[in-house]
């Protein structure tokens, strides 16, 4: 059985860029407003094949998410890639610190997508 | 150029970027004054912080419907969009823009934290008065924005030598 997709962001409109792309794939997708809810959602899901994850949310930012799920012995080796609107190098050198596989800019081009998820949910 | 007129083309050159695709027209920046944009209603209003070393306040953004529905990631899918959908990408328009502009701003030696942005349907929330305000209207055809940088402090920190 294929792996889902859980997408963490903020903003309704970005997770629904992501989600379109992740149905086009004939995919599941998971949808998170910051990173409290995606823990929440991680405790009962099993098949969670790869996190799409902002950086800049209210309550849990992206970097506190990545810390709080790889302290978490069942999601130390989960796929996270970061989605961003910044190239922001030591932002994203502290995602790398938490194994994080890439990052993606907003908008999200579909091939990025579509190659992330041909690697991680297959 | 002054320290806002920079933050202002940065700001602006990115925003052009953003939705060189989406729309028909390129954004042009100039051409109507700020109190003469010809919005519709229903208006809408976003602000995002801005701050850092140096840096204290606000960038504003006022537009319509008819710009962020043209400009909805949605409308090519014929989605039906309502108030809460236009307040999110208002929101999110204003976040990808800043964020995408740090890059720049920092080459210009200012180093800007991302803050949350925030959008409510109205013209304008009240703000204290500010020390530095500038606005800058951008335009494609019908599509109106009004951007407005309304500073407690703008003093840009010394470049770091090497």
């Amino acid at each position: 059985m294929s792996k889902k997709v859980l997408i963490i962001d903020d903003s309704k409109t970005a997770r629904r860029e992501i989600v379109r792309l992740v149905h086009n794939q004939g995919l599941m997708a998971f949808e998170a407003e910051n990173g409290r809810v995606a823990l929440e959602t991680l405790k009962k899901r099993t098949d969670i094949g790869l996190i799409f994850c902002d950086i800049n949310m209210p309550e849990m930012n992206g970097l506190e998410f990545l810390q709080a799920l790889r302290a978490d012995p069942a999601f130390q080796e989960t796929p996270v890639v970061m989605l961003t609107s910044e190239a922001a190098e030591d932002v994203l050198e502290q995602a790398k610190q938490y194994g994080v596989k890439g990052w993606i800019l907003k908008p999200a081009q579909s091939s990025s997508v579509k190659a992330l998820m041909e690697k991680y949910c297959s | 150029m002054s320290e806002l007129d920079q933050l202002s083309l940065a700001l602006a050159a990115r925003f052009i970027e953003l939705f060189n695709i989406v729309l028909r027209d390129p954004l042009q920046a100039g051409k109507t004054a700020p109190d003469k944009v010809p919005f519709q209603a229903p208006l809408y209003f976003a602000r995002i912080p801005l701050q850092g070393p140096g840096v204290d306040g606000w960038l504003l953004m006022n537009t319509d419907q008819r710009f962020l529905n043209e400009t909805h990631p949605e409308k090519k899918y014929g989605t039906r969009l309502d108030s809460a959908d236009y307040l999110d990408w208002a929101a999110e328009i204003l976040n990808r823009t800043l964020a995408g502009s740090k890059t720049e701003l920092k080459k210009q030696g200012w180093q800007i934290n991302l803050g949350l942005p925030t959008a409510t349907e109205a013209t304008a929330a009240p703000l204290e008065p500010a020390k530095f305000e500038q606005s800058l209207v951008l335009e494609s055809g019908p599509f109106f924005v009004s951007f407005t940088f309304h500073m407690k402090e703008l003093a840009r920190p010394a470049l770091q030598a090497g």
